[in-house]
């Protein structure tokens, strides 16, 4: 297997055995690294693997395949698909198993109770990548914030609010309105 | 190896086909958009009351036992199942019909915004669409926070974190892995006294 897939599969491995609380804890490591390290992917194309997982049936770790055809075409789709899902899916069957009072220890629990403050830091790194990136003038900034309200004050679905993004940016696309908006720069 | 969990609450459960899983799951897996709560009422329709394959001890056993773990909630409780459905066979096809339908989107997303991205009408759609995305990213963003920095120590660990990636250029995955592991010092005492107290 080239090096570039294996380094797909370790790293999409990694990801899924350091997701302790779910998939979406793990975005910010997923973009530090395919984004800054290995610079696999832009910070836009991340930003729409995130968006594209709200209107995906699945869990949100299920951006892999997104992110692996982007490095290597169908083969990354298939090689971080594998790493991302085998070893939960071992551990899972282990848990059904006889290897249920070790995956039950307190160890495990502490574990996920450290590594949380540091996931949300990359969390943060990762949400100011994307803005930095995504919000290049004023119009956008308050796309943003919107979005960011309805998300926290109602029960609106996530893919209406991207909807309503997208419907956003075609009308500020405008050729009248575009010229007129302010550019900004997040530092 | 096949040994499924042992069923002190219910009959004799009927014994599913490798295919008859494979279907279940994929139709699971083609309206999992709400989440682990979601799924347990899909599975509780069609592997309890429909055909009594499961019972609901074992479908919370299932959410039980794989909390704990590294990974996203459904994929792990459909692994979990399977296995005890048809041991390691039903873990493999159960997971894999379960998450084929959102594989098969993303990529078909994946081709998609690669032949069209540069389209001259979609780029100023997809700009307003990643606007949108930070704002929901923030909101998830502020709701994990609250759960994970609860005190001094969890605040000292998030700025520990913070200062190995600017000031020393540690790799991510090793700030975490570290992170985990001085959890494991700080936190196995008080976690394992509030395990026995829950008794």
């Amino acid at each position: 297997m080239p090096a570039e897939l294996l380094d797909l599969f370790w790293q999409f491995m990694l990801f899924s055995l350091l997701a302790f609380g779910g998939g979406g804890t793990v975005l910010g490591l997923v973009d530090r690294v395919a984004v800054a390290d290995k610079g696999w992917i832009t910070p836009a194309e991340f930003s729409a693997a995130v968006g594209f997982t709200f209107i995906t049936p699945g869990p949100i770790l299920v951006l892999a395949p997104f992110v692996g055809y982007l490095v290597a075409g169908a083969a990354g789709a298939v090689v971080a698909t594998l790493g991302v899902f085998l070893a939960p899916w071992a551990l899972a069957m282990g848990s059904a198993h006889r290897l249920r009072s070790y995956l039950q220890h307190p160890r495990l629990r502490a574990f996920g109770k450290g590594a949380g403050p540091a996931i949300v830091g990359l969390f943060s790194l990762a949400v100011l990548t994307i803005a930095r990136s995504s919000l290049s003038n004023v119009a956008l900034v308050a796309v943003a914030l919107i979005a960011g309200t309805l998300m926290a004050r109602t029960k609106l679905h996530p893919i209406v609010i991207l909807a309503g993004g997208a419907l956003a940016g075609l009308v500020l696309g405008i050729p009248a309105l575009e010229g007129a908006l302010p550019e900004i720069r997040i530092p | 190896m096949n040994t499924p969990t042992e069923r002190p609450d219910g009959p004799a459960p009927l014994r599913l086909g490798i295919g008859a899983i494979g279907v279940i799951f994929f139709r699971m897996g083609l309206v999992a958009f709400g989440g682990l709560l979601l799924l347990l009422v899909l599975i509780e329709r069609e592997l309890v009351d429909r055909r009594p394959a499961l019972t609901k001890r074992q479908i919370t056993e299932a959410v039980t036992y794989t909390r704990l773990l590294p990974g996203s909630g459904g994929p792990l409780v459909v692994s979990y199942l399977g296995y005890v459905l048809r041991g390691v066979g039903g873990s493999g096809v159960a997971t894999l019909m379960y998450l084929l339908p959102g594989i098969i989107v993303m990529t078909g997303l994946a081709v998609g915004f690669v032949a069209l991205s540069t389209l001259p009408l979609l780029a100023p759609a997809i700009e307003g669409l990643l606007a949108a995305v930070v704002g929901i990213q923030s909101v998830y963003l502020y709701r994990f926070a609250r759960k994970a920095i609860v005190d001094a120590v969890t605040a000292t660990i998030l700025v520990a974190g913070l200062g190995a990636t600017f000031l020393l250029g540690v790799s991510a995955p090793l700030i975490v892995l570290l992170a985990g592991v001085v959890g494991v010092f700080l936190f196995t005492k008080s976690l394992g006294s509030e395990v026995a107290d829950a008794g």
